[in-house]
């Protein structure tokens, strides 16, 4: 491009973008700031940086403004989304609701910076699989985990109970397993239960464990079930909420992925109508 | 010891009376002489002549109480006809009249109205269907039929119009829901956690929302060996929402996920409120934010709203419902999940008080 060329350009769009301004047309604005971003190949966040020659109170002033405009849109785009004045984005309305984002008004999109917040969707895309046992099968999981050190204590108490079987001779069935090797050590002089010295300490010792290991192994199940309770609570609200407006989780995934699309179109055709 | 030359006295004892006028008018009457006497020299000390003063309007009060019952068409006229009333004065200041039921074999006392003729009179459930046997599975837990269930709990109606109220919400499930109230134990240093991954060094920031009526006790921002890296940045509380900024993250946590721990003291941590969102959830019942900190509110299908309030300053939670009159064991007849949670979290369960 020759200099009076690129002058023209520059001269053309600061126009269009001043006028745009004037005429708080967030439509034309956002126009302005794509074709800055593609034409000088900048990132759209530093695009306003470029414009306003990196004043902060006018960058600040033209975010203000654009966000208000993309706040009103969301409000009303995404109903069960509570968009505060400052741009947070809480799901639902309800006693531990969750913060799903936080809107960014260059980009036209939600942002999820933490982890909690970029766990919600695939939580709910998980819940959709099978709303009926998603709970269960976070119970049955977290329930093998807690008692894994718990399990293998009992295996290894069964084993040792297997290892002197033989020595016993034909055991009566009642006192088969963990029960029969409790009676074993609770009353070693039983001759008919009597059993070599050591492995009675070591089941002593292992029982111990077991018992001790247990308890904890119970207290932690008991909080954390209640902890998976009400985060699957929380999942079936965000899960209820979404369906009651879209057919599925896909479909709400999709209108978030195209949040941007849709608010242009918005803003387009809320344009149209001021100067209609 | 009731003048009865005293025509006002005289027209109180013949003239019908409602429950309320009963107490207000018999109340009033009480007072006056009681005043009377209290004010007088010879009488004032005479404790003996006072208590038979506070036994006889007592016993007119209980008299008329009687009429006024079997006045009343909300109660079925089989179940008043076996109701009797009983009258005791303890001393010069404390009374009770108790209801009870008479059966082929004894007598069945279903409630005591707790100094009657005070303002601050109250009822007291001796035998009425409580809390465990309205949700029990065995169908034998409950004592009374279904007929004399209804009677009862109209005669509980009755007696509320009057001002009479129960006190403590697990005596009985005759009462209304909307005002009780009851203590809880609130988990008031429960730590908010948010988790980020470092990219680059240099600027980070990580935060979380907090509740509106939180407050921050203290943080830490740890590291996947367990360091507190919290001296590195500063801490900004905005609009409901705690964030740890830093402009020196140094280049070994690069890749590492720093983990923002948050002790709060928040008033909705509660166990009970905890234990409602999960039985209402379940229920598909929203339990939603109110417009104001520490009110929750429920919209049952009937499009009545049931409100939960707390007040983590007195460890206590207040219940409302627009209906001042539906009763605990007629919400939880058509709502089941009210007696399933206020069961699981009364009477004096530990993990809720």
């Amino acid at each position: 491009m020759s200099i009076e060329a690129s002058l023209t350009y520059q001269k053309k769009f600061f126009n269009d973008f001043t006028d745009a301004w004037h005429k708080k047309s967030r439509y034309r604005l956002y126009q302005g700031l794509d074709a800055t971003a593609e034409n000088l190949r900048l990132d759209i966040e530093e695009t306003p940086g470029y414009i306003l020659a990196y004043d902060k109170t006018a960058q600040a002033e033209l975010h203000d403004f654009l966000q208000i405009g993309l706040i009103d849109f969301l409000r009303q785009h995404i109903p069960f989304f509570e968009v505060n004045d400052q741009g947070t984005v809480y799901f639902g309305n309800w006693y531990h609701r969750r913060e799903f984002g936080h809107i960014n008004v260059i980009l036209r999109a939600i942002t999820q910076s933490a982890d909690e917040q970029r766990r919600i969707l695939p939580q709910l895309e998980s819940f959709s699989d099978d709303p009926d046992h998603y709970l269960d099968r976070q119970l049955d999981a977290m329930r093998k985990e807690v008692y894994r050190d718990v399990d293998s204590l009992h295996t290894q108490i069964d084993n040792l109970e297997a290892e002197n079987a033989p020595e016993r001779g034909q055991a009566t069935q009642g006192n088969s397993g963990f029960r029969g090797l409790l009676k074993n050590f609770i009353d070693p002089s039983d001759d008919d239960q009597a059993s070599p010295s050591q492995p009675s300490g070591d089941a002593s010792r292992l029982k111990a464990q077991f018992d001790k290991e247990k308890l904890t192994a119970d207290d932690i199940f008991d909080k954390r079930k209640r902890e998976l309770e009400v985060s699957a609570a929380i999942t079936r609200y965000e899960f209820q909420a979404v369906m009651g407006t879209y057919s599925s989780v896909a479909e709400f995934e999709n209108i978030l992925a195209n949040l941007k699309d849709d608010f242009m179109q918005s803003l387009k055709l809320e344009g149209g109508r001021t100067h209609a | 010891m009731l003048n009865l030359n005293d025509a006002h006295l005289a027209a109180l004892i013949t003239k019908p009376l409602t429950v309320a006028q009963a107490r207000q008018q018999i109340g009033t009457a009480y007072q006056q002489e009681a005043d009377r006497l209290a004010n007088s020299p010879l009488w004032e000390s005479n404790d003996e002549a006072l208590t038979a003063l506070l036994a006889s309007y007592t016993n007119l009060l209980g008299n008329k109480l009687y009429q006024a019952l079997q006045n009343l068409t909300s109660i079925p006229t089989p179940f008043l006809q076996t109701l009797w009333l009983q009258d005791t004065t303890a001393d010069a200041h404390h009374s009770e009249i108790a209801v009870i039921q008479t059966t082929q074999d004894d007598n069945n006392t279903l409630l005591t109205i707790v100094d009657p003729l005070s303002d601050d009179a109250k009822l007291k459930a001796v035998n009425l269907p409580t809390l465990l046997q309205i949700t029990a599975a065995d169908s034998n837990a409950m004592t009374y039929d279904a007929e004399t269930v209804k009677a009862l709990s109209a005669l509980a109606k009755a007696l509320n119009q009057g001002g009479y109220r129960f006190t403590t919400v697990d005596e009985t499930v005759l009462q209304p829901v909307n005002g009780l109230s009851f203590k809880t134990r609130f988990d008031n240093l429960k730590p908010l956690v948010a988790k980020k991954a470092v990219i680059k060094a240099g600027d980070f920031s990580i935060g979380t929302s907090l509740d509106k009526d939180a407050k921050v006790l203290g943080y830490q921002v740890l590291d996947e060996d367990g360091h507190d890296w919290q001296d590195l940045g500063s801490e900004e509380v905005k609009n409901d929402r705690f964030e740890w900024a830093s402009t020196t993250v140094p280049q070994e946590l690069v890749n590492h996920r720093l983990k923002l721990i948050i002790r709060v003291s928040a008033g909705s941590n509660s166990p009970a409120l905890d234990e409602l969102f999960v039985i209402a959830s379940n229920n598909a019942i929203l339990m939603r934010q109110g417009a104001k900190a520490g009110v929750y509110e429920l919209p049952l299908p009937n499009q009545k709203i049931f409100t939960v309030m707390i007040n983590p300053a007195n460890n206590m939670v207040y219940l409302k419902y627009p209906d001042p009159e539906t009763q605990i064991i007629e919400l939880n007849h058509q709502y089941p999940f009210i007696g399933e949670w206020l069961k699981a979290v009364l009477p004096q369960k530990r993990a809720f008080n």
